[in-house]
């Protein structure tokens, strides 16, 4: 049998290795238009340039999430060629990352900021406002400072004086890319917020500007969340069609990106990490975002933990119960509630449910994850329960103890017993699936590492600190509830 | 003490058939006594004794309980079982509490116990028990017979009036059978009032003031050990407490399938472990139903043991016959010598219904 099994693993082995030479890290030369069929291109998922691409036959497309995984794709030669906005990196961005322009595309698409289609007065104000800037010239002067800098990362804002008091105009930024738009430690630079900023002192009302992801910004800007989506938007007419947008306030050409050949070979492992940590953590107090990330998971996920275990507890209850209609209610919300996926379901009670209320999204939040947890451990609760033998309870009954207490007294502590192994993993589950938050603008610890390595395009870093906090998150909550079911051990 | 009258508890099944466990029961328990409860598997003996505390509660009939009827709407049932105590087949000791918190956990949280009285308290108690050392215990460290006694133990911590023994050693194997009989049999002798379901017959005889026969949903007889087990009234009572097996066959006419009668006495025979004596059965059944008796039609022949004696016993009974058929002159003397020969004793009885041939081997 050893023979065999020897004989298997080294068959395994083979396939694993042919299987990763198959990847390839041998890249394409791309020059010029000429060379791209054949060519392996990546793009983002849902740009304008996916629909381009899609639309020929004689390349191979992949898409992405987001700039920092594309790419890190074309840095380990996983694709030949990345097509995107030409101010998508900034000159020393390119520079830190091997990454070079081979040509640009001709055809430029014109960016605005979109609206919700019923907020006219608005739309027209801020399209005003930017024509008036673009007739007097300033519109190109902002635009050349911000856009032709070598590197737009250290280029403060301008003082523009007192912000206004009021309302606030709420602005979601689908990117976090310099020179367009980035946040620099609470604040937001970049050519937009420096325009919106400078709409704010013309319009007479504070201008409030936050991260939203590209999947999430639509219905942000439709349930009301923002009232401008900005980040580079183009201008489509299939888009006209749902929103509005004011004027263009500048272009973007396409750019194919490829790797720069000519820089040198990496320097020694333990200065490339020197040089992640100070990226990563170090420029602009980045490791704030991870702290901040830190604090809001943990308040999401204890507080969740907290409200879906007294639900869950409820929930069990009911389908206990002699009642049949208590019965079969909680059987139907334990299977509603299994059957629709947790990011599907955080995304109706956001845009839909909680819609027009002023409720947080952390809160909601909460709540989401907390109904969610709480059709899980109801079963787990109801099969501990019911595996604590019928003679406990005849003994408690017959000693003089009503039910209530026989439940409370004897049952509950076995119970509680049986039941902490499968809920110590359900809840260190939540743990990790509160992750998602990110789609509904909560500043978690996944999406930390995001907007880290979005302004780095450093993937590898950031994943790994919050991987470890993650483990050690799960890990400590394992150790706390062990904590409450020690078992006496009292063997002499 | 307690009082119960016309008992009964009817299972309905869910197509509308009913089983009536325990049928018309009728007793008067007084203080003091030791009562046990016996009967054949299956006859409400454990139905009736849960009936008592309410665990399984009667369907019809009243138990009065120093004169108050506790089946009755508003009746305290959970202060009436903190007077009574029980002690379950299958021990059920608290699996998460060590031996002296199981003992001092309905003290202290029912009767309002401070932690010290009753943790003195419960040691004394595991002392007369002989468990004084497992205090810190826990359950699972324990061996069955060990259990059991702590089960009793905290049955006493709570000074109850009557203790109620579901089968207390039916689940022990045989060496711990006696430290928990011990325990009951001392419980007895300080004069503790117990109504004991067991299947302990010597046991039962030594211990109890009195013994219930307990057969088909009532209480078959009623009796001292001394009446129950010596001269029992009913047949039916005599047949248990000898522990008497029987098997049966009417002989009809020719027709009658003489080989699966022998392969059923075979199998009888090796059941109760007698199937050295089988070829004499077989035998003797032939020569009896094929030759002496031959002409006697319908025969019944019934195959009877009884292991307290050890006895084996074939009888053949002839209906309407009023004299002896091994008498007449057509009797076949030869077959009836060979019978005498495997035999240790043939005896011939008169009986109401007919005429009685008993051959013991």
């Amino acid at each position: 049998m050893k023979k065999q099994q020897k004989f298997y693993a080294l068959c395994l082995t083979a396939i694993a290795i042919i299987l990763c030479s198959c990847g390839g890290n041998k890249q394409k030369e791309i020059v010029s238009e000429a060379d791209l069929p054949g060519a392996r291109i990546g793009c983002n998922t849902g740009s304008i340039y996916e629909i381009q691409l899609a639309a020929r036959s004689d390349i191979k497309l992949s898409t992405f999430n987001c700039q920092a995984d594309c790419i890190e794709a074309l840095s380990k030669g996983k694709i030949d060629v990345m097509l995107d906005d030409d101010c998508v990196m900034s000159p020393e961005s390119r520079k830190r990352l091997g990454i070079k322009i081979a040509f640009k595309g001709e055809d430029g698409f014109e960016c605005g900021l979109a609206l919700r289609k019923n907020d006219q007065l608005l739309c027209e104000s801020l399209s005003y406002f930017i024509d008036s800037l673009r007739k007097t010239g300033e519109l190109q002067a902002i635009y050349e400072r911000w856009f032709l800098c070598d590197n737009p990362s250290l280029l403060p804002m301008p003082n523009l004086g007192q912000a206004p008091t009021g309302k606030p105009i709420v602005v979601g930024e689908a990117v976090n890319i310099p020179p367009t738009a980035f946040p620099v430690e609470q604040q937001w630079h970049g050519f937009e917020p420096e325009l919106l900023e400078r709409f704010a002192r013309y319009a007479g009302r504070p201008v409030e500007i936050m991260f939203i992801p590209i999947n999430g910004a639509v219905a942000a800007l439709q349930s009301g969340n923002i009232d401008i989506l900005a980040g580079g938007v183009f201008i489509t007419d299939e888009r006209r069609q749902t929103m509005l947008f004011t004027s263009s306030h500048f272009s973007s050409y396409p750019a194919y990106f490829v790797k720069d050949r000519s820089d040198a070979e990496n320097s020694g492992f333990v200065s490339h990490l020197k040089q992640s940590v100070y990226n990563n953590l170090v420029v602009e107090n980045r490791w704030r975002y991870i702290t901040d990330g830190l604090l809001t998971t943990i308040v999401i996920s204890v507080f969740a933990i907290l409200l879906g275990s007294i639900l869950g507890a409820a929930i069990c209850w009911m389908r206990m119960s002699r009642r049949r209609w208590l019965s079969h209610t909680a059987k139907i919300y334990v299977d509603v509630m299994r059957g629709i996926p947790m990011l599907v379901f955080l995304m109706i009670m956001f845009y839909v449910v909680f819609a027009s209320t002023g409720v947080g999204a952390v809160t909601v939040a909460v709540i989401s994850f907390a109904f969610n947890f709480a059709a899980y451990v109801s079963e787990m609760f109801r099969t501990a329960i019911q595996s604590v033998g019928k003679g406990q309870i005849e003994a408690g009954l017959a000693t003089g103890f009503t039910r209530v207490q026989t439940f409370f007294y004897i049952v509950f502590p076995q119970a509680l017993r049986n039941v902490m192994p499968v809920y110590k993993g359900e809840a260190v589950s939540l743990i990790k699936n509160t992750s998602i938050v990110g789609y509904i603008a909560i500043h978690d610890l996944t999406r930390a590492s995001d907007m880290i390595r979005s302004r780095t395009f450093d993937a590898f870093f950031p994943l790994l600190i919050i991987t470890i906090i993650y483990f050690i998150l799960t890990w400590l909550l394992g150790k706390l509830l062990d904590s409450t079911v020690s078992q006496k051990n009292t063997k002499k | 003490m307690i009082e119960v009258r016309h008992l009964g508890k009817r299972y309905t099944n869910p197509d509308g058939s009913t089983l009536d466990v325990l049928k018309d029961v009728n007793c008067t328990i007084e203080k003091g006594e030791v009562i046990s409860i016996i009967g054949p598997s299956g006859t409400g003996k454990s139905t009736f004794l849960r009936a008592l505390n309410l665990l399984d509660p009667p369907t019809s009939g009243e138990i009065l309980f120093e004169g108050r009827n506790i089946l009755e709407k508003g009746y305290p049932i959970n202060k009436l079982r903190q007077r009574m105590g029980m002690v379950f087949q299958s021990f059920n000791l608290y699996e998460h509490l060590s031996i002296i918190d199981n003992i001092t956990f309905a003290p202290i949280k029912l009767r309002g116990m401070k932690r010290e009285d009753a943790e003195k308290e419960a040691l004394e108690i595991l002392h007369k028990v002989g468990l004084a050392e497992k205090a810190n215990a826990m359950p699972s460290d324990l061996s069955g017979g060990q259990k059991q006694r702590v089960a009793i133990a905290r049955c006493l911590a709570m000074h109850p009036e009557v203790i109620l023994f579901d089968e207390p050693t039916s689940a022990l194997d045989p060496t711990m059978v006696g430290e928990v009989l011990s325990v009951i049999r001392q419980l007895a002798r300080e004069g503790m009032t117990m109504l004991i379901v067991t299947h302990e017959m010597k046991f039962a005889r030594d211990v109890s003031t009195r013994i219930f026969f307990m057969n088909e949903g009532i209480i078959y007889e009623d009796g001292t050990p001394q009446q129950i087990f010596q001269n029992p009234v009913h047949s039916v009572t005599k047949a248990f407490v000898q522990r008497i097996h029987k098997l049966v066959f009417e002989i009809k006419d020719d027709t009658f399938d003489m080989l699966d009668m022998h392969s059923r006495m075979a199998q009888f025979c090796i059941k109760y472990n007698i199937a050295e004596k089988r070829g004499n059965i077989d035998k003797i059944a032939d020569m009896m139903s094929g030759k002496v008796l031959a002409t006697y039609k319908p025969l019944t022949l019934r195959l009877t043991y009884s292991e307290q004696d050890e006895t084996t016993a074939l009888d053949f009974m002839i209906e309407g016959l009023e004299t002896s058929p091994l008498q007449t002159p057509e009797t076949d003397k030869n077959a009836l010598a060979e019978v005498r020969n495997l035999s240790k004793e043939i005896i011939e009885e008169q009986t109401t219904r007919g005429f009685r041939v008993k051959v013991i081997i």
